[in-house]
């Protein structure tokens, strides 16, 4: 699902310069002192009507095209809790509903200015592209993360038994033990920077993005955090066993 | 709209997953497989009694399962970075 801002941009900007064009001629003092200027702001406003209500046509279509394959990829994500999948879902429904009642409200504008504020909706009340999607990705990256720490238990209660039974052959199991220190440290910390990516995710919500455009930010850097946690402890295992298969 | 009910998961029940399904361990063709008591035979034929308390097959089983553990950590890992290259908001455009 990778798009580019520029992709997107471009219809926009022309839209909005067209309607501009429009909405500028519409305003003009000189043309309302006529009846043919007021005939002629008449056909601008249904002109400007019919861009506004085509671009925001247009773009609840992205938006709801995106939704469709946002849905696909939670589906096919399996390790998603059923929690997480649960509230993905309620927000990619809760989404729609507000494309289609936007789509609804802007097919009833009678004047530029209603389809105006209807459109601008979809970008502060719905945020699909800065805040539903990331969301969803957050919440995959996390539970991708705590599958990890499974795994890394796993490993550690291992590689813990290995050196219990080193030690009765009497074997120097020091450097492994360092090794299963590190790596527990490393699982315990990257425990605590997936609870924080996870909190922060689900509390994203549009209005929060339009108060702090870089609210994103720290769930992001706390999952990849928690990453690194996972490769570091990934390289304690690997240590450990070298060490023990001495 | 919040995800107020989203609470973190403890970490530890992990669904089912065709990637994260350990694949059997094959002992075929291990010539230390069996043995694991109190002697083995070497390649002569010759019953030796083990070095005292050794079980290299415990522990090369305990190392396979925990370099397995890690593979399967690993890929976890990437596949977290995927979703967080995902995650960066990306362009709304600009509404008329």
């Amino acid at each position: 699902m990778t798009r580019t801002a520029t992709r997107r941009l471009k219809p926009a900007v022309a839209t909005t310069l067209a309607a501009g064009a429009i909405l500028g001629s519409v305003a003009t003092p000189a043309l309302a002192a006529t009846g043919t200027g007021t005939a002629d702001q008449a056909a601008k406003q249904a002109a400007c009507l019919a861009v506004v209500q085509q671009h925001a046509k247009d773009l609840i279509a992205a938006r709801q095209r995106s939704l469709d394959a946002l849905t696909t990829e939670v589906d096919g994500a399996a390790h998603l809790t059923t929690t997480d999948r649960a509230a993905i879902s309620t927000v990619i429904s809760s989404t729609r509903s507000g494309l289609t009642s936007l789509a609804a409200t802007l097919a009833a504008a009678t004047t530029c200015q209603q389809a105006h504020a209807a459109d601008a909706r979809i970008f502060t009340d719905l945020r699909v592209y800065v805040i539903v999607e990331p969301q969803a990705h957050l919440l995959l990256a996390v539970d991708h993360g705590l599958d990890g720490l499974t795994h890394l238990q796993t490993a550690a209660d291992t590689i813990a038994t290995a050196i219990t039974a080193a030690n009765t052959d009497g074997k120097d199991t020091v450097p492994a033990q360092a090794a299963l220190k590190d790596l527990q440290a490393r699982i315990a910390d990257a425990a605590g920077q997936l609870a924080t990516a996870h909190t922060e995710a689900a509390a994203l919500t549009p209005s929060a993005f339009n108060a702090d455009h870089d609210v994103t930010a720290p769930a992001r850097l706390a999952a990849r955090t928690g990453r690194q946690d996972i490769l570091a402890a990934v390289a304690d295992v690997r240590a450990a066993v070298a060490d023990l298969k001495k | 709209m919040a995800l107020a009910a989203c609470a973190p998961r403890a970490g530890t029940a992990a669904p089912a997953a065709p990637h994260r399904t350990p694949a059997p361990v094959s002992t075929a063709g291990r010539a230390s497989a069996a043995p694991t008591a109190a002697s083995r035979t070497d390649g002569t034929g010759t019953t030796r009694a083990n070095s005292p308390g050794a079980a290299p097959d415990v522990l090369d089983s305990a190392a396979a399962a925990a370099l397995r553990a890690a593979d399967d950590a690993g890929r976890d890992a990437t596949a977290l970075d995927q979703d967080l290259s995902q995650s960066t908001p990306s362009s709304e455009g600009t509404n008329p």
